[in-house]
């Protein structure tokens, strides 16, 4: 059994029908003592400071900590900064195994198919085997979806939601206690009030370097009722195919299938406004321009560079965001 | 005797600026916010606040506050509103208009407010940089040896400055005099740097008027290149780095 991370949400049940336990690397450098003394543990090694955080945190924890025997890289479907960074895991030693979703390929669920076909070998395991443990990580993706509907219902704090849908990729490496965790949290939510505040916030972009956005949002007169990207990593999909359900998983793809996600999501949570969280030297804020284009409410940007604080420059611009929802609602 | 009935406070990153209102004039003050925040800060165990009685605003008057500090005021007749909500409020009672562009080039962030019938329809505030500010506008002067009034006044024939960071520019600065460039023609370059930083914003939305408030405001020459850039004529607030304290006040 060894470990083996990876640098972005994969189709896991590859890892667990391989017998093996799968390490979302992400997870891994976040949820840390000291994410900051990561990222500076990167720059001592020449990584640039303008350059996301997430992959020099991804860099310390599977380079230099050597927190997992070997490495999935997604190498499309999520930055070319990954590409580099295979380069220097390779060099660090770790067997690294290319993960490649498909990008404007003419048959995309064919090229998919393939790959996980491929990555399913380099394991030990079929295609076969891994969709056959589908039945028991459904069940969890079917709390999950419950979790997540008790979010918009006002059961679950908009933090809890992003909380357990990220920690989704991998299970925590351990599928079975992560049922019962998730179990646990329905059952205590199930007995709580409502929360009914006023203004219904959506989330979305990649998941906050600073988990602290949530808890200062919600002191608020609002309420995170979406989390986009964790709640596509915990893969909604319910396609019978289980390729399918990673075409359907929009994160790796264009941003157009993710808009009508979210605009979907805006209408059936009663979506007030959406913070769009973007991280600094990220490519997707680049997307920013298309989202505030389609979307039907009005979105708040945000960047975030380093792990740490909720800085007074984003404090101000959250608050002055949600009272301008307030007197839109109030008009 | 004190008859100020009512105090908006805008507690910014380079300036705090008070309006204090005694119910047909109202007053303004300017403090360094450093000097500010050693001054009337109390320290006590269960936190901090603002001596109001060294600041000479009376008990029983209405404080209404704005900015970074904003959360300091917390003791009882204060309350707290949003720079976006304050900014949009002066330019509101300042113009007379409801639907207008309101441009605040602030000491650390600018924002562009877009008002529709009188309420925000949105806005957007720079990025997580300082090139678009006024403490960029402030740093360029001193590095260029001018006042922010002289850099106000140029808008000739200006030098084309390449970097896009605050602070790398002084470096650029002290490149292009050393190459011989005319200081006034930097200075310019400087002005319009600024104008093109806030141009995308103000252009992300559409109304019959462009305001401008903020220190920056008084700066001639970059509203100049900025109108320039927008086709449109913007119009400084009457008292632009009051206008955040003014739209605080209950009038």
């Amino acid at each position: 059994m060894k470990k083996i991370g990876f640098t972005t949400t994969i189709p896991v049940e590859i890892v667990l029908s391989a017998g093996h336990v799968p390490v979302d690397l992400n997870n891994i450098f976040v949820a840390g003592s000291d994410p900051s003394a990561l990222i500076e543990e990167a720059h001592t090694d020449g990584l640039p400071r303008n350059c996301c955080s997430w992959i020099k945190g991804l860099y310390t924890v599977g380079a230099k900590l050597k927190a997992v025997d070997e490495i999935i890289a997604v190498s499309n479907g999520d930055c070319s900064n990954t590409h580099a960074l295979t380069e220097l895991f390779g060099e660090a030693g770790i067997p690294v195994h290319t993960f490649s979703y498909p990008y404007n390929e003419p048959y995309p669920s064919k090229a998919l198919k393939t790959q996980m076909e491929l990555l399913a070998g380099k394991l030990g395991t079929t295609l076969k085997a891994a969709s056959q443990y589908c039945e028991k990580t459904d069940k969890i993706r079917d709390k999950l979806k419950m979790l997540d509907r008790l979010t918009y219902e006002g059961e679950v704090s908009g933090f809890e939601n992003h909380l357990w849908l990220v920690s989704s990729s991998d299970f925590n490496g351990d599928a079975g206690k992560f049922l019962k965790d998730v179990d646990d949290v329905i059952a205590k939510a199930s007995l709580r009030e409502k929360n009914d505040k006023s203004i219904r916030l959506g989330y979305i972009g990649v998941p906050p370097i600073i988990p602290a956005i949530y808890d200062f949002i919600e002191s608020k007169n609002c309420k995170v009722v979406f989390n986009e990207v964790q709640r596509q990593f915990s893969i909604p999909s319910e396609n019978a195919d289980y390729v399918e359900r990673y075409i359907e998983y929009t994160y790796p793809y264009g941003v157009m299938g993710r808009i009508n996600d979210i605009a979907e999501r805006i209408r059936e949570r009663r979506i007030d406004g959406i913070i769009h969280y973007v991280q600094s030297f990220c490519f997707r804020q680049i997307q920013d321009t298309l989202i505030k284009k389609y979307l039907p409410v009005p979105v708040l940007t945000i960047e975030g560079d380093m792990p740490g604080n909720l800085d007074g420059r984003t404090k101000i611009r959250i608050d002055s965001f949600i009272e301008m929802l307030e007197s839109k609602k109030k008009k | 005797m004190n008859t100020t009935k009512q105090v908006g406070i805008d507690l910014g990153s380079r300036f705090v600026k008070m309006a204090l209102f005694g119910g047909e004039t109202t007053q303004f003050l300017r403090y360094d916010t450093v000097d500010f925040y050693k001054r009337y800060i109390i320290r006590r165990p269960d936190g901090i606040s603002i001596d109001t009685e060294r600041l000479g605003i009376p008990e029983d008057c209405a404080v209404t506050a704005t900015g970074y500090g904003r959360n300091l005021m917390s003791f009882g007749n204060a309350s707290v509103i949003s720079e976006i909500k304050a900014h949009f409020r002066g330019a509101l009672r300042a113009s007379g208009k409801t639907d207008f562009i309101l441009v605040d080039i602030g000491g650390q962030d600018s924002k562009v407010i877009w008002a529709r019938d009188g309420y925000i329809e949105d806005f957007v505030m720079n990025d997580k940089c300082a090139a678009s500010t006024g403490r960029f506008a402030e740093n360029a002067s001193s590095a260029l040896g001018f006042t922010l009034e002289e850099l106000g006044n140029m808008k000739e024939n200006p030098a084309d400055l390449s970097t896009t960071c605050a602070v790398f520019c002084e470096s650029e600065i002290i490149s292009l005099m050393a190459s011989g460039t005319e200081p006034e023609r930097i200075g310019a370059g400087i002005n319009m740097s600024i104008a093109k930083r806030l141009a995308p914003l103000v252009k992300s939305y559409s109304a019959p008027y462009i305001f401008a408030s903020g220190g920056a405001a008084e700066n001639e020459a970059m509203l100049w290149f900025l109108s320039r850039l927008v086709d449109k004529e913007i119009h400084p607030v009457p008292e632009p780095q009051f206008n955040g304290a003014l739209g605080c006040l209950n009038l």
